[in-house]
Parts: structure tokens; sequence; C-alpha cells
């Protein structure tokens, strides 16, 4: 018994080191339990009421606005079992309690606080107790000898959520079919448990859902990495182009001294990712309104030494969409005059190594 | 409740503690996000779109907006008042109520592209070297995904009607027919009494006397617009709305409803007709 | 056969004219936006240069080029009233700029509150895309011993046009849509 609660807890806990919103459930349910008879004579037996109780958790896989799709599994306390008519024309009711681990795919769909569910999944249980009882209200407590020591089985329902706090209230109607016979020990023919059932339950949910992504979202997300992978080429840079300065912080005054081709620094710089690192630092100081006018001037000098003239192309992109189109002389004017700070994300050069266009987008 | 005690518990729920020190400061970013900056913001907040911060409402029945730091719970009710202008709130305190109440049990929400509604922009123009003043009355014309623009659908420019006294020598006398008409060329001739000719009923149209002026180029042009421009809205069964901006340093501001009448469907009728001069059919 | 090209041509207009019609998706109407207001806060800092005296006559020559480019063309008015008075003005978007730059304060300070408010993009029946921006502005002039000689605060309400645009930088010339400000409506308030 034991470790069965201990299986169940470790199967609930795995819930929260998961991505995506968890939530986590208790379910109480009534429903009329039976057997049916599976490729043999039918059972003259009928339904008997049972109870059943659970502790669940949900882990989130998709979430958009009209449909969550999530993952539950559960630890339950089911009552089992069916009546019949002895010889003497008394009604037996026949017991067993199982606990029972569901594992289903859950669906929730609508946009609204009332929303549709819809489950399908399957069943492992195991049986705890099982006993007999007359109509005369006389009970025998059952030996588990006689089970079949599990059952597993399909089930499916469909019901109701009403978003209420951090979470829903629920109705469900479920069916579940165990494929195992229980009593194979000691009936002929081969009866498999089903249990349709009501239940009643609340669940609380935590965390963000993890929405479906645009394709905008996925080109805005490409444009983050590159800017990664530019600042940590440049922290990396900045280790090789300034070896006396160990400051993370780039003084915009030092680029002042870097010019010429004469100059080892620039030499240094001519590689790809030093050259655009370069350009940026450029664009920074001549945005800068701290930085003096000389050397916004000299800087935006160098920048325009870089490209085949001043009618070189600069494309802007917000969120990945071209949005306006600038010369170089034009964008270092608009950059200079509104203190704006772009990033290059692009370059085409021609075959003199000198840039024929940019492609940038605004950071600050 | 009575509206006024409505109004103090809304200002002091909406403006905080702080309200009497906001008033002289008209440009305090916190009250300039509450004013209803725009039209499409007036839609918004009258259906439950956006609270009453400028911050959009989802799809719910209520919402929480951050006042003074705390989360308050809205609803419609509560922010359907603070689109009226206070006066009218006042002195016609259950005529409004009245209003908000249909509005809330029908679910009543306005759109940008409805019918029946229209906008009126005083305006100055220059006619034949004089500066005239004009009413033009306009309405959205939609194309489904081809876009939608305003039309001018209404005019009130007397000068472009002058009128013509009641004359007894100016008629198209009653032989005329018998002569197939001759006298027709004489009062084609006879501009300043040619109204003369027309029936007695006869509404000559201003909309239709612009369209001849511009078509001929008759010197007229457009100056400027006079004030903000009012929206009339009667998409709303058994009631008539008029929306105007309204710039204050206390209370609501922006646009907000300016006067509300209960109409029926034939005031409706006579509202475009008369008020707004609008002759085609009411759309 | 020239019957036929032209009953041809007919047939096909509309679909040429849909083919220069814009169709912007969400993604896109909410970057033209943000470059709108962007442009609209470069008008600000434009502004503020025109009207400071101790900037050069080469600085403000460069800013009028430049502020002049973020609209439509020359052509847009700025119509402004008053609450104290009756009088509109009214006047083409080079003349406004123009007048900034000689207004007789020693310094100006421009202050735009941090609440720019983008109306949604509406599609004309011409294919462009259509909002306003509103912006709020305190003016300051101060006088040679750095007085306040003058301060207005005023609520501007700026078209914007999202069109199919061709831009010629150069000898290349790029086609797509751009934002562009029109009209500006300056309501004083205080």
């Amino acid at each position: 018994m034991m470790r069965i609660v201990v299986i169940g807890i470790l199967v609930l806990s795995s819930h929260l080191t998961a991505e995506g919103q968890i939530g986590v459930g208790v379910r109480t349910g009534v429903g009329l339990t039976t057997m049916t008879a599976v490729k043999s004579e039918p059972l003259k037996v009928v339904a008997k009421p049972g109870a059943s109780v659970g502790l669940f958790g949900e882990f989130g896989l998709i979430s958009t606005e009209a449909l969550s799709v999530m993952f539950v599994t559960e630890v339950g306390f089911e009552q089992k079992g069916f009546r019949y008519k002895d010889a003497d024309g008394d009604w037996v009711s026949f017991g067993v309690d199982y606990i029972q681990m569901p594992l289903v795919v859950k669906l929730a769909i609508g946009k609204k606080r009332l929303r549709g569910t819809l489950e399908i999944g399957a069943f492992a249980a195991t049986p705890i107790n099982a006993f007999a009882r007359n109509s005369y209200g006389e009970k025998d407590r059952g030996t588990l000898k006689n089970l079949t020591r599990y059952d597993v089985g399909a089930i499916l329902s469909g019901g109701l959520e009403f978003k209420l706090g951090p979470g829903a209230l629920f109705t469900t109607i479920r069916l579940a079919q165990g494929f195992v016979d229980p009593y194979g020990k000691k009936l002929d023919g081969y009866q498999v448990n089903i249990a349709p059932s009501i239940s009643l339950g609340y669940v609380a949910r935590f965390g963000k859902g993890k929405a479906v992504e645009t394709a905008q979202r996925e080109v805005t997300a490409v444009q983050e990495e590159i800017a990664e992978v530019v600042k940590t080429a440049e922290a990396i840079s900045e280790a090789v182009l300034e070896p006396e300065s160990q400051s993370e912080q780039t003084n915009a005054q030092e680029l002042k001294v870097v010019s010429g081709p004469g100059n080892a620094q620039a030499a240094a710089a001519t590689s790809d990712f030093g050259a655009l690192i370069q350009l940026n630092k450029r664009f920074d100081a001549i945005a800068d309104p701290e930085v003096d006018t000389t050397t916004r001037t000299v800087n935006a000098t160098e920048v325009l030494n870089q490209f085949i003239g001043p009618d070189a192309v600069v494309i802007l992109l917000k969120s990945g969409v071209v949005v306006d189109y600038y010369s170089i002389s034009e964008f270092l004017r608009y950059i200079e005059l509104n203190h704006f700070k772009y990033k290059i994300t692009d370059r085409e050069v021609d075959a003199s190594g000198l840039m024929s266009q940019i492609r940038v987008h605004r950071i600050d | 409740m009575k509206p006024r005690v409505i109004l103090l518990l809304l200002s002091s729920f909406l403006f905080g503690a702080d309200a009497q020190a906001q008033v002289n400061n008209s440009l305090d970013p916190e009250r300039l996000k509450q004013n209803v900056k725009d039209f499409d913001s007036f839609l918004r907040r009258f259906n439950f779109r956006e609270d009453p911060m400028g911050e959009p409402i989802k799809d719910t029945a209520y919402a929480y907006v951050k006042v003074a730091g705390t989360d308050k719970r809205i609803n419609r009710r509560m922010v359907l008042p603070f689109l009226f202008n206070q006066e009218l709130l006042l002195s016609k305190q259950q005529l409004c109520q009245q209003f908000m109440d249909q509005v809330l049990k029908e679910k009543r929400t306005l759109s940008f592209f409805d019918t029946d509604w229209y906008v009126t922009q005083q305006s100055t123009v220059s006619h034949k070297g004089a500066e005239q003043k004009v009413l033009f009355s306009l309405q959205i014309e939609t194309y489904g995904e081809l876009g939608s623009k305003f039309v001018i659908c209404g005019l009130d420019a007397p000068f472009l009607l002058p009128s013509s006294p009641y004359n007894k020598d100016r008629l198209l006398h009653p032989a005329s027919n018998e002569t197939s008409f001759i006298t027709l060329n004489a009062a084609l001739e006879d501009g300043p009494h040619f109204r003369q000719y027309l029936p007695r009923t006869y509404e000559a149209d201003a909309l239709t006397a612009l369209y001849m002026e511009v078509l001929n180029g008759n010197h007229i042009k457009y100056l400027h617009g006079n004030d903000e421009p009012q929206y009339h809205l009667l998409q709303i069964e058994g009631w008539a709305l008029i929306v105007k901006h309204f710039i204050r340093s206390e209370g609501p501001a922006g646009w907000l409803i300016a006067d509300l009448m209960r109409v029926t469907d034939a005031e409706k009728e006579l509202y475009v007709r008369d008020v707004l001069n609008v002759r085609a059919e009411r759309r | 056969m020239n019957k036929a090209v032209s009953t041809l041509m007919l047939l096909m207009l509309p679909a040429l004219l849909h083919a220069q019609q814009l169709n912007l998706e969400e993604y896109e109407v909410k970057a033209f936006a943000e470059m709108a207001l962007e442009k609209v806060n470069a008008l600000s800092n434009n502004l503020t240069i025109l009207c400071d005296k101790t900037e050069t006559a080469e600085k403000k020559e460069a800013t009028m080029m430049l502020a002049l480019k973020l609209f439509i063309d020359d052509r847009q008015t700025v119509e402004t009233s008053s609450l104290n008075s009756d009088e509109v003005k009214y006047e083409r978007i080079g003349v406004y700029l123009n007048r900034l730059r000689t207004l007789p304060y020693k310094q100006v300070t421009v202050k735009w509150y941090d609440v720019q408010y983008v109306s949604k993009l509406k599609k004309g029946t011409d294919g462009k895309y259509y909002a306003t921006i509103t912006v709020f502005q305190e003016f300051t002039g101060f006088g040679p011993e750095g007085q306040i000689l003058y301060r207005d605060h005023t609520q501007k309400n700026i078209d914007i046009v999202v069109d199919m645009q061709t831009t010629r930088i150069g000898d290349k010339e790029f086609e797509s849509p751009t934002v562009k400000l029109g009209s500006i409506k300056v309501i004083q308030t205080k």
C-alpha cells in the first residue's frame, strides 16, 4: 500500500519540474460499476453504486486562447464490482476497491470561462480490498488471493470546466473500461470491469502557458540570437582589440584614436565580427548626446569610409519588418540628431570590401 | 443612489486621493492616460474593450485596473458613466441611467463601421472671395476588404442657396403647353429668379449646389475647420447621442457624450434631414 | 486586335488595381505603428533644434531637411487653434517649421509626455492605411536672463499613412510600404 502511495507522489511531483502550465486537483465521483462478459456467455449481473476519489496533476502541452492540451496523471481510489441474485433469489453485492492510476490526454476547448473538456487515455489499477454484502447488510470481507492483482484499461470522459480563481471547477462523465479479468481465477469465461461515473472536482493551475509562436516571433527570436552572437563576439573582441582596457564598459571617447589603415587595432578590426562591432560602437558614439561634436564627426567620417559612398543603403527594420530606407549619410544625421541607438544585423559588401547595404534595428 | 454621489465616488475611485493635487496639472501623465483620446478610444471604452486608464481589456465581463497602486475590479456598468460629460449626467440623470440600463441589458456595442452615425465639421470656406461658414456632415462608407472612406453626405451652406422671395411676375404661364413651352427659354435666362419656376415644395440641396460649384471651378476653397468635429450616433434603437471633445483639468475629459435624447425612428429621420442636412436615404 | 487588347486591359484593370493594394498582417501593422511613433519622436527632436537659437544655421538646415522627409510631402498642413481665441492658424508644414526658426526666445524646451497614443490603423479605399498619433507637449520659451517668457500645453493629433512608396537612394530604387506623417492638428489645452 505504501509503495503505491509513494509511486503516486513521485508521479505527481514530476509535474513540478516540467515546463508549461501545471495544475494540481482533486476529483470525487459516483458511478454505477458492473462487469461485462467478453467472448463468453453474458453474465447475469447488474450494476452496483461505487464511489471514487482522486488526486491528479496536469501538465500543459499546448495552450492557445481557444484550446489547451494537457497531460494528466492521477492517483485515486475506485470502488468497482457488481450485484447478482444468488441461488436463493437474494441480491448479493460483490465489491473490489482499487487504487487506480489513470494517464490521459485532456483537451479543454473554448475561449470563455466555461469550456468543454475531453479526456482519452488509459489506466492501471491494483485491488486493495474485496468484500461481499448480502441484502441483509451482512458483509463478508473477501480475500484478494483469488483476484487478478492488476487491471489495465481505457478511459474516455467528457465534461465542462468553469474558470474560478487560479484554476477551474469541473464536472465530467467518465467511462473506464478494464481489459483484464479480475475474477479469472474464480469465474469461468472472460469478464471485465466497466465503470461509468460522474465526477466533480477542482484544479488549481500555476505558471505561464506556452503559447503557440507566430512566424513573426520566430523572426524576432532569430534577430535576438544574432544580437546575442554579436554581443558575445564583442566581448571576445574587446580582449583582442583593446588589451589595455579590462573594463566591460566601452568608453566611446576611446574610439577617437581608432583610425587609419596603419593602426594595428584597425587591422584587427577587419575581421567580419570585428568590423560589425566597430561599426556598432561608432553608431553608439554618433548617437550619444554626451559625446562631443568633434568625436562624433570623426566617427561619422570613419563610418562613411567603410561604405561605397554616401548613397550606400541603410534598411531600417522593426520586428523583422522593413519599415524605411535611408542613405548612409542621411542615416548618420538621423541617429545623431535624434540620439537613436541602432545596431547592424546584416550587411552586403562589394568586391572592394566596402559596404553597399546594411540592415539595422533599433535597440533603445 | 443619486448621480452626484455616484460621480463623487467614481472620481475618488479613478482619480484617487490626489485628485485635488492633479486639478491644476492637465498634463499629468496619469490623467492623460484617462483621457478618451480619440473616437476609437470612445468606442472601445463604450464596448468595455478598454479600461478607464486606456489599457486594453480582453473578452471578459470584469477587468482589473491599477488605481493608486492597488488593483480595483471593474465591470462595464462601472465604466459607462465615465463616458458622459458630467453636466449631462447631472442634468439628465434618469435619462442617462435608462440609456445605460438598456445598453447593458441588450449588451449593445458600437462599431466604427456601423451605419447610421455621422460626423459634423464646422468649417470656413472662401466663396467668391468671401469667407463663409459651412457645416459638413460626413459618414463612413465601407467597401469590404478594399477599405473604407468618409463621404460628404450633407451640407449646411445657406450662401449656396440664395433665397428667392415670391415674385408673381416670374412664371411659365398656364398656356405655355400650347406653344411647346417656348417660355422655358426666358426661365433659363432668369438666374436670380429661377426658383420661381420650380414647385412650391421644391427644396434645394446644398450638397448638390456645392458639387456644381466645385465641378465648375467656381472659386470655392476650404480654409480651415472651426473647432473639433462632433459625432452623432443614431444606431442604438430609441436613442440619439452627440459625442464632443472636452478639454478640462478635472474629471473625465476627452471624447464624451455631450447630449443624449430619446428618439423614435421618425424623429431620427427628421434629425438626419434637418440637423445633419442629409437629403439622401438614411443609411 | 486593338479592341481585343483594350477589352483585355479593362478586364485586367481590377486585378492590377488590386495588386497595388496593401494587405498588412497584424505584426506588420504593429511594426509600422512603432516606426510611426519613432518618426513622431524624431519630429519632436527636430522641433526642439529648430527652436533653439544656440544651434547653428547649418544644423537647422539639415534638421529641416530631415524633418520634411518624415512627411508625405510638403503640402501637409499644420492647423493650430487656441483656447483663448477663435483664431485658427493654417500653414503648410514647411512654413510652420520655418516659423519655428524665427521664434523670439533665447532658448526653448519642448517636453513630450510619455503618453503617446497610436489609434488603430484603418484601411482606406485607396489601399493605404491611416491612423492618428496623439502626443501631449509642453513648450517653454526663455528670455535672455533665463526667465520664462511663454509656456503652453498642447495636444497634437498627427496623421500617419502607410503606403507603398518608391524610395530612391543613389541609383537604386526600393518599392515597399513605408509610414509617413501627414497633417497635424494642434489643440492648445492650457
